[in-house]
């Protein structure tokens, strides 16, 4: 029981950080910090995709988006509840994630990363020139989320709400690593064919890891939304689904803790390069990479 | 039926410039089975120089001469530094890395040129009409390049021994060792290669695109499409696949919306990974799946 306890005390210290971090940091802080959280939701996914599968998706962002499309779609257009609009967004993004997953899981090497780069690109077209998706302006007018009467709407309050949703995330996370499924992966990962030998059914695994980063990126997709309140096509460019890389990229690969921590990285990165040359706002992620990329190059 | 003609024929022009960046991936796949995601940048770099030294007064075709060289060395600086040290080239990590490069390239190229599109100005030549279509001169000046280079890549590939040495490592690595060929150096002639072909596509391309810091991303990708239309390791389908490719979009464009035109490349993509990843040549056999 005590080892349980003990391997509970990282999350634990998380959700007290969480908590006591908007009371002590100034509200431009606790902003990057919410951006952060979402982000990081996404992130844990595509490391596990990552870590676990041995499988890189170039396209995650495609994820984030139908999450976040759905979810502005479902609360402005349809008046559905939140928390019910979020469960089918989510749903939404895993479900695009198995079609395509289906039948490009089977093959090996690059062809998952290339064929979700296309996803990428074809989804961001879409909304683009969808007129349901409000072409290149977006969705407008996502409210912030209000249960119970509780309006969720400063950074603060927002960052509570994420909270247990990005420890619950992560902890889910890093029991599917420890789990069955994940040493199994594993195994797959230091030899396929000794693997599916022993009778490990690599494609079904995959598909599995790669529905589930999907759904992370769906949910964080949801938080976006509400958050920013405006779903345009930003939300699915190749800019986002390379800055997701790079968080799991510089958080470290097989860890899930690491997307976190990426996470936070990039986006002090990003803030911190938007202050010093606003000159170059629109090229500011591509700054942003330059730096990072020189600690992809160690790894 | 002009109408068609016309399309078609403009997207011959842009093809071409695919099929170019195509052969630049097939190139390096075909020797490293690394999928390079700088071979659109390689393109993007070569517009901008070129355009960069038409400004400071230098003749056009002399530019052309000055830049292809130029990048071809950037294509191989970039192989030895961040590629040649790499011990074990995962898929994983060949992707994770290009795509590092390929951005930090990205980043050089807006800090030196900033954000705008510039157009290097058209090679020399009329423009003609041709039973109801007009042919720009930099139209076939694309399409006669492209023949060019083209023919002598495969040229390359296919009879010289350097050429045959280079797909002896893709082959087999071990037994070319064995039989007195480099690896190394292997891989270094293949990033020439598509160094070459993409600085070519830039050049050309430039007049009829506009080059910037981020024109190489999408030329980039569609290049890809091409080269996977041929399973990554045929170079005359790669070529073909960029013709078809740019045909295709231009009929999508002309007779659709032309805001779909970017999804017609990766519609194609993901069909092809689908039907037949291995590539629409009939003839590939060796197993890639």
């Amino acid at each position: 029981m005590s080892t349980r306890l003990r391997s509970l005390g990282p999350f634990a210290l998380l959700t007290a950080l969480l908590v006591a971090f908007p009371l002590v940091a100034p509200e431009n802080l606790v902003n990057s910090a919410v951006y952060a959280a979402i982000y990081g939701l996404a992130a844990i996914g595509l490391s596990l995709l990552m870590g676990l599968a041995g499988q890189v998706s170039l396209g995650h962002a495609a994820f984030f988006a139908v999450g976040a499309y759905a979810q502005a779609l479902l609360v402005t257009k349809a008046g559905m509840p939140i928390a019910v609009a979020a469960l089918v967004s989510v749903a939404a993004a895993m479900l695009v994630a198995l079609l395509v997953g289906l039948p490009l899981l089977r093959l090996r090497g690059h062809f998952l990363a290339l064929a979700t780069l296309g996803l990428g690109i074809i989804v961001s077209v879409v909304v683009r020139e969808l007129e349901v998706t409000g072409g290149t302006s977006g969705i407008f007018g996502v409210p912030k989320p209000e249960f119970n009467g509780r309006v969720y709407d400063t950074p603060q309050e927002y960052l509570w709400l994420l909270t247990p949703f990005l420890v619950l995330g992560l902890y889910l996370a890093r029991n599917l690593v420890r789990s069955r499924t994940g040493r199994a992966l594993g195994a797959v990962n230091d030899s396929e064919v000794a693997a599916e030998c022993l009778g490990v059914d690599t494609f079904a695994l995959r598909l599995r890891v790669f529905v589930l980063s999907a759904g992370y990126a769906g949910l964080a997709g949801v938080f976006y939304a509400h958050w920013i309140s405006v779903v345009s096509p930003d939300a699915s460019g190749f800019e986002l689904s390379v800055q997701m890389l790079l968080m799991v990229v510089l958080g470290g690969l097989g860890t899930v803790w690491g997307a976190v921590t990426g996470a936070v990285a990039v986006e002090a990165l990003d803030e911190g390069m938007r202050a010093a040359i606003p000159r170059l706002v629109p090229g500011a992620s591509g700054e942003v990479q330059l730096i990072g990329f020189g600690v992809v190059l160690v790894l | 039926m002009s109408d068609l003609l016309q399309l078609v024929f403009a997207g011959l022009a842009h093809g071409a410039v695919y099929g170019l960046v195509a052969m630049g991936f097939v190139a390096v796949f075909s020797v490293r089975e690394i999928v390079n995601l700088v071979q659109g940048e390689y393109a993007a770099l070569a517009g901008l120089s070129a355009i960069s030294a038409v400004g400071a007064g230098v003749p056009l075709l002399a530019a052309v001469l000055l830049v292809v060289p130029l990048v071809v060395a950037v294509a191989v600086l970039l192989e030895r530094v961040a590629i040649a040290p790499v011990r074990r080239m995962t898929p994983l990590v060949s992707i994770i890395l290009t795509l590092g490069l390929s951005t930090a390239v990205k980043a050089a190229m807006l800090l030196v040129w900033g954000p705008q599109a510039q157009r290097l100005p058209p090679f020399p030549g009329a423009d003609v009409v041709v039973g109801g279509v007009s042919v720009r001169a930099q139209e076939l000046w694309v399409l006669g390049v492209t023949a060019v280079v083209g023919y002598g890549v495969i040229r390359f590939y296919e009879y010289t021994l350097l050429g045959k040495a280079l797909r002896a490592c893709a082959e087999h690595p071990v037994a070319a060792r064995l039989v007195g060929i480099s690896p190394r150096r292997a891989t270094m002639v293949a990033f020439m290669v598509a160094g070459l072909v993409g600085a070519v596509a830039g050049v050309v391309g430039s007049p009829i695109y506009l080059s910037s810091w981020d024109s190489g991303l999408t030329l980039g990708l569609k290049g890809f499409v091409a080269a996977t239309l041929g399973g990554l390791v045929s170079l005359r389908t790669a070529v073909v696949g960029g013709l078809s490719l740019g045909v295709l979009e231009n009929l999508v464009a002309g007779y659709g919306s032309s805001g779909y035109r970017d999804a017609v490349a990766f519609v194609v993509l993901l069909l092809v990974l689908l039907v037949r990843p291995r590539g629409l040549n009939l003839r590939s056999s060796g197993a890639r799946v």
